[in-house]
């Protein structure tokens, strides 16, 4: 065996790619959120421009913290210990660049087109579909070169660290393209395939795997890789990676509708979602259990070494949002905060404090390594950024908390004659505003430390050696993989797995999951099944079941005319301020109306019901107020509402319709399986013809004149149309709407 | 090392695997959560325990709650709106509700703005009695824009603003919006 070494060299300059990359974005996402968090705190911070407004940012936000910076760190942690624990160089180092400089492509293109309002509308799978494609190309190339890399390894069994990457992969890609499914309607415009609660299970299906393959996975494979390491101690317990992983990977899956709880979602899917959420709680503290004890003595070294410092912490916020989400997942909580602040304090204790501490963590032990000086530039500026980010993080969850608890209950108060407490939508806002300057303030602090921790491996970076030194690698090839039976022990093997007790011996021993480790395209297919398997289960009966969706009769498509408003306020990202989707709760009855059916979204591709009601819930919007009301309120919303938080979107008023893709959208729709029957054939004169219907009617409510081709009108017959599909109109008290108000009322 | 350990090869690059039993408060803790979906589920199986359900009866028990407020108020009446419209007091206390919540659109003396002058002697939806304006305001005109108050006050806040609007008539207020609806003669 030892008669022949290997010689070889890790690659790691793709590696110091990957930190920088991850460094740039991290304050670059981090930017655009701290902005985000002045714009709620002071409107006019939205400068009055498209590009700045709230709407468009967010997106950008959100997506340059998960794929920009959590991404890039991801990938720093997978080449850096794939490579390592594989014994081999990356399968191609072409795949390893064209990954690299693909990715960051994908990400420019995302900075450009989110500002500019491309977007497909669903959260955080906001690009439109070439770059959607990309995604695609570029994942399948990484993909391919990391199992290359498991091809041609030099170590026998496979490490869990592996195990999580490997998952992280397989699924990422599968939520990305389901979720993805869109019909092209022009070259950064297009519709997804599903609508309404179709629609929204597959989002919330793909946004809340996103959170376990994204964010959580590749994380945990990450801490089994750089935590021991740092640590200099070993892994607490290999049967306990086993039962959390395969635990992990099954059970997440499931958990999705409780994104979805109270809404027009069948019911049954969202028990499913509560029931898996509960028990998917001790699969995930598995991982902080595992981790918090590798460091059983190693505490001593905790309280002087800021890597390990960052690693606790970490894994500490894990588990409180892991403990969180399951919480959040029971339906009586979920009615408090779903829509509140709270959720925002939630995914920021893991952003920040999982991925982010953890991140950092990595970074102060790696880059040392990377740029092969020694040591970090300096241990005390690390342990600062440790404090100040650790404080920076509790006050904007602390704030976010609050603020979320205390608008929840607004919400829901009533006084004692059984109305609403707070009718007035804005008095729930303005309660908030002193917490969003909180929030500020600790996402500023958090930043702060970013920026002490990039300027320290600025300056460690500089100490570099003129050029790196190229280690060789000494390690056996593993030839055919002849030797089976070498991990188990032969005394099993030898009495046969007939005998039932040698059977258990063999599954507590986990020798079965021994093997397993080293047959990759195996374990590969096992997860794959695992977790096409829960999403089967979960997502195919309602797109198989019709009754889960029961249709309305008096629910008909949108107008050409209605359809471009709608594009506009996909555009405009109103759905990141706006639900429209009014929960059975008295609370809600009283303040927005009926409650919403799932049979109403049936033409709704993307469906835009919302996760965040930073203001009131537009899903009865239509015939509340007079056109002439709309275009005040757009061109400035402390026109109409002195304390208003919202942007100002003057711009829609001078900005033209482009009618010229109206009839190409209306076509869209129609292949999609709207209904537009002969309509079909004339959605641009159509559309025209209602503009300036509306038009006129806004100049005979004494508004301004020549309205007729902008996009306000647009916007305008579109939320002049919201819910109004279902009510029963006053005219013809017989007709079908009232029928189908009968049976959702008495549902 | 004391605790339970492999043999060398659950070594990756220098980093050990050991083999420690799982924490059994963490296998219990997981037992309960299956217990309790199990439970669960079994429990939402049942008839009424559902979320519409639940919204049902909260709706059942304002109607109920509104019922016998509303036979405590008595009903609404010309004179019983007029009497409200004679007290100085409540009708400063109107005005400053009428205000704060109606002049976005009526204006803040009634002249009118996006909803229409209630200073004239124009009505599109009543015939200027109080009753008729009391409905609207109750009501709404959920079809032009005018929303339904009645969802958002308290039945006497309605009943003050209907009063209070019923002083505005014919006051004519500078500025006013030009009249839409009908004309109706003065009354008393
Ligand atoms: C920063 C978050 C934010 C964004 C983005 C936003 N809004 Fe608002 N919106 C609010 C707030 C807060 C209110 C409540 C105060 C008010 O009426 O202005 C509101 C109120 C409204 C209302 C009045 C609803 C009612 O029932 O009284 C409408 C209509 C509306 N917004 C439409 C839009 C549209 C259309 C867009 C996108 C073009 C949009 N909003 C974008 C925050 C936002
Ligand atoms: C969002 C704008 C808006 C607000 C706020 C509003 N109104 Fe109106 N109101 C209207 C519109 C529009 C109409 C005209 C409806 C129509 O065309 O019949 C109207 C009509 C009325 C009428 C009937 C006028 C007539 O000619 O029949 C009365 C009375 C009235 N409002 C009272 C109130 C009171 C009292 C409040 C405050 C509690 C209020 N409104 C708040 C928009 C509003």
């Amino acid at each position: 065996m030892e008669s022949r070494l290997d010689r070889f060299t890790y690659d790691d300059a793709i590696v110091r790619k990957f930190v920088t990359a991850t460094i740039v974005w991290g304050v670059v996402a981090m930017l655009a959120g701290l902005l985000l968090a002045t714009q709620l705190a002071v409107p006019q911070m939205n400068l009055g421009l498209p590009f700045t407004s709230f709407g468009r940012l967010r997106p950008l936000h959100t997506n340059a913290a998960i794929f920009a910076f959590a991404g890039n760190a991801i990938f720093s942690a997978v080449y850096y210990s794939s490579q390592r624990l594989l014994k081999a160089r990356m399968f191609s180092d072409r795949l390893s660049a064209f990954h690299f400089w693909g990715w960051q492509a994908i990400i420019v293109a995302a900075a450009v087109t989110l500002p500019l309002g491309f977007t497909q509308a669903k959260e955080y799978a906001e690009l439109e579909w070439p770059i959607d494609i990309a995604i695609a190309v570029v994942w399948i190339a990484f993909a391919v070169n990391f199992f290359g890399t498991i091809a041609k390894r030099r170590e026998r069994h496979l490490y869990v660290a592996l195990w999580f990457y490997i998952a992280s992969i397989v699924t990422v890609a599968v939520l990305h393209v389901f979720n993805s499914m869109a019909l092209p309607a022009g070259w950064l415009k297009s519709y997804s395939v599903y609508a309404g609660v179709q629609d929204a299970f597959m989002q919330w299906w793909y946004g809340h795997n996103a959170v376990a393959f994204f964010l959580t996975t590749p994380f945990l494979g990450l801490m089994y890789y750089f935590l021991p390491k740092a640590a200099e101690r070993p892994v607490y317990s290999y049967k306990l990676s086993i039962l959390h992983f395969w635990s992990l990977v099954f059970i997440y899956i499931w958990a999705g509708p409780h994104h979805l709880h109270y809404t027009a979602l069948p019911e049954w899917a969202s028990t499913l979602g509560m029931i898996f959420s509960v028990m998917l709680w001790m699969p995930s503290w598995g991982g902080m259990i595992n981790g918090l004890l590798t460091l059983r003595g190693a505490w001593g070294k905790v309280a002087t070494d800021p890597v390990l410092k960052f690693f606790v912490v970490g894994i500490t916020f894990y588990g409180m949002s892991t403990f969180e989400g399951p919480l959040l997942s029971i339906k009586s909580v979920n009615a408090l905060a779903h829509y509140t602040d709270w959720i925002i304090a939630h995914v920021h204790s893991g952003a920040l404090g999982w991925n982010g501490f953890m991140t950092f963590g990595m970074l102060y032990w790696l880059t040392p390594r990377l740029f092969q000086t020694s040591k970090l530039w300096s241990q005390r500026l690390a342990a600062a950024h440790f404090w100040v980010g650790t404080v920076g993080m509790l006050l904007y969850i602390v704030a976010m908390y609050t603020s979320g608890v205390t608008q929840g209950l607004m919400w829901l108060a009533f006084d004692k004659t059984g109305r609403l407490s707070y009718p007035d939508f804005v008095e729930t806002v303005v309660r908030i505003i002193p917490m969003y300057w909180v929030r500020a303030v600790g996402g500023a602090l958090y930043l702060t430390g970013v920026l002490m921790g990039s300027f320290n491996i600025f300056m460690t970076w500089r100490s570099r050696p003129k050029t790196y030194e190229e280690i060789i690698v000494e390690a056996a090839p593993l030839g055919p993989d002849n030797l089976p039976k070498r991990a188990e022990p032969t005394a099993l093997e030898k009495a046969g797995v007939h005998v039932f007790g040698r059977k258990i011996d063999y599954f507590t021993e986990a020798n079965w999951h021994r093997l397993w480790e080293r047959k990759p395209f195996k374990f590969t297919v096992w997860v794959t099944i695992a977790v096409l398997v829960a999403s089967g289960f979960e997502v195919l009966p309602t797109f198989l079941i019709r009754s889960n969706v029961p249709s309305i009769a008096s629910v008909k498509p949108y107008t050409p005319l209605e359809l471009m408003g709608r594009d506009i306020y996909i555009a405009e990202g109103c759905y990141n301020c706006h639900s429209q989707m009014v929960r059975p709760l008295r609370a809600e009855t009283e303040r927005y109306g009926e409650y919403s059916k799932a049979g109403e979204f049936v033409y709704d591709h993307p469906f835009q019901w919302g996760s965040r009601r930073i203001g009131p819930d537009l899903a009865r919007l239509g015939g509340k107020y007079p056109h002439l009301w709309h275009v005040r309120h757009m061109e400035n919303p402390r026109d109409i509402n002195p304390q208003s938080i919202m942007p100002t979107y003057a711009w829609l008023l001078s900005d033209d319709i482009d009618f010229s893709v109206v009839q190409q959208r209306v076509d869209a729709m129609a292949m999609l399986g709207v209904p537009y029957g002969d309509a079909v054939l004339t959605a641009e004169k159509t559309a025209r013809e209602q503009a300036s219907l509306i038009a006129r009617e806004i100049e005979e409510q004494r508004g301004p004149a020549g309205l007729g081709g902008k996009q306000i009108v647009a916007l305008i017959a579109y939320m002049q149309r919201l819910g109004v599909d279902i009510r029963t109109p006053v005219a013809e008290p017989s007709s079908p709407t009232a029928n189908a108000n009968k049976q959702g009322a008495s549902k | 090392m004391s605790s339970t350990s492999h043999g060398d090869d659950h070594v990756y690059d220098g980093i050990r695997e050991l083999d420690n039993p799982m924490p059994t408060w963490w296998v219990a803790l997981w037992f309960v959560t299956i217990a309790f979906s199990y439970f669960y589920v079994v429990h939402m199986g049942e008839d009424g325990s559902g979320v519409l359900d639940a919204y049902k009866v909260a709706v059942n028990e304002q109607a109920a709650r509104d019922a016998a407020a509303a036979l405590a108020l008595g009903d609404v009446s010309e004179s019983s709106l007029a009497v409200l419209g004679k007290d100085p007091a409540t009708m400063t206390q109107a005005r400053a509700k009428f205000v704060s919540t109606c002049s976005v659109c009526h204006g803040e003396r009634g002249e009118g703005g996006i909803g229409p002058n209630l200073t004239d002697r124009y009505w599109k939806n009543c015939e200027g009695d109080l009753v008729g304006i009391h409905r609207t305001i109750d009501l709404g005109v959920p079809t032009r824009g005018m929303p339904a108050w009645g969802k958002q006050l308290d039945p006497i806040e309605v009943r003050k603003l209907a009063a209070y609007v019923g002083t505005l008539a014919g006051t004519n207020a500078e500025g006013g919006k030009a009249p839409e609806g009908h004309e109706v003669a003065v009354r008393k």
